[in-house]
């Protein structure tokens, strides 16, 4: 679509259109298409401006970095791997997992 | 929340830890009040530490496969926990050989009182949750020096029979969430966790409610839930979307943004009015243990499972 097609050239202005018979459909189905693009483009750039947000909550690298660490979540599982490989167990308690929750 | 950051991602605590230890995390609540072999095992670790006697029990605790404590520590901060993991290490090293390599047995039931695991075929959903404010035109997360600047965890447990009724919601054209979900995700999970535990939100704090899925699986929704004196609340609007296939999650990604307000006990330090906050869910395929952390709103299993009632 060209702006050319949307506005004829030799047209005087918008009222013109309608003595020039086809060019007043024309009109109507390009402008129709040129709204159906704005729309897209509004849709593109919102789910873009959705996935912005999402980054911005979701943890960073830097505050997954506790992570690293082998964490268990079952006392009596760590208790039996502490056993076998002949090491003490680290356990980190909190009210609300700490893993988790909060 | 401090621990993870201060703490555990600091480089050398994480050598010691990854070397020298058998890391496990726990949640207290369940933990201290479990009436079975895991929680004998470790009230005796307890009962060693400054902790004996006292209501909680949370900190951070080093001991042997047997329950012999080696140290006890409920500092934030790398130094001290440093300092409490190389004297533990030291007292390790001094024990006779022969108390480390011990058989440990099966431990027999949970005690299903305070012992929660996800249904058979159930999913999981991460639940983040960050304060955010408007910067520079957009939403962003606080500056870094702001309480509640963390994303905070959770995690969204579904029974493969609702994630069955949402597969065939969505292929019969869409329509209202059932209510046993849709009510699950409304009292236990649209809430700020940001700065400690919430409170679950009661049914009649739900002013407003609408969780819809259309038949292509876009999710929809709007809410308005406030304590009955109008000092806590949050509203918004959700959005995202859906898909099950062969009676299984295989997206469930929702953006939920809008406006929270006070505190409730364990949550102290609330922005002053109301204030943006965002939040993601997304599908968990489960595989780290982090991911199949029970959701904070369980604890009263019947409540979560039947939000209803």
């Amino acid at each position: 679509m060209t702006l050319g097609r949307v506005l004829p050239s030799g047209k005087q202005s918008e009222l013109d259109i309608g003595w020039q018979g086809g060019y007043l459909r024309e009109y109507k189905l390009e402008m129709r298409n040129l709204f159906q693009i704005i729309l897209t483009g509004l849709a593109v750039l919102g789910v873009q401006a959705d996935e912005v947000v999402v980054k911005e909550i979701i943890p960073s690298k830097v505050e997954s970095a506790w992570l690293e660490i082998d964490w268990k979540t079952d006392l009596w599982e760590a208790r039996k791997e502490a056993a076998r490989t002949g090491k003490p167990i680290y356990l980190w308690e909190m009210d609300g997992h700490p893993l988790g929750c909060v | 929340m401090a621990d993870r950051l201060l703490v555990f991602a600091n480089s050398e605590v994480q050598k010691l830890l990854k070397e020298n230890f058998v890391t496990v995390a726990a949640d207290d609540w369940y933990q201290r009040r479990r009436k079975d072999k895991v929680g004998e095992y470790f009230a005796k670790v307890v009962d060693q530490s400054p902790r004996k006697g006292a209501h909680t029990k949370q900190g951070h605790y080093i001991f042997t496969a047997t329950g012999k404590l080696l140290g006890f520590n409920n500092n934030r901060g790398p130094e001290k926990r440093l300092a409490m993991m190389k004297d533990a290490l030291s007292k390790w090293d001094k024990l006779p050989k022969d108390v480390r390599p011990v058989d440990i047995p099966e431990h027999g039931k949970n005690d299903q009182g305070f012992y929660r695991e996800l249904p058979k075929d159930g999913q999981i959903v991460k639940v983040y949750t960050r304060c955010l404010e408007e910067r520079n035109g957009r939403l962003q997360k606080l500056a870094e020096n702001k309480i509640g600047n963390l994303s905070a965890v959770d995690h969204l447990w579904l029974q493969h029979s609702e994630v069955k009724k949402l597969g065939k919601l969505i292929a019969s054209g869409g329509g209202q969430i059932s209510n046993g979900l849709s009510l699950r995700i409304a009292k236990f999970h649209l809430r700020d966790n940001t700065r400690g535990e919430p409170r679950d939100w009661e049914k009649d704090e739900l002013k407003e409610w609408s969780l819809k899925v259309d038949v292509r699986g876009k999710v929809s929704g709007n809410f308005l839930i406030s304590s009955s004196d109008g000092k806590m609340g949050y509203e918004g609007k959700i959005k995202g979307l859906i898909s099950v296939h062969n009676g299984r999650l295989t997206k469930f990604e929702i953006l939920v943004l809008g406006k929270h307000w006070g505190h409730s006990r364990y949550t102290q330090g609330a922005r002053p009015g109301k204030a943006s906050m965002g939040q993601v869910f997304r599908l968990s395929d489960g595989k780290r243990a982090s991911d199949r952390i029970p959701p904070q709103g369980i604890r009263w299993a019947p409540g979560y499972w039947n939000p209803e009632t």
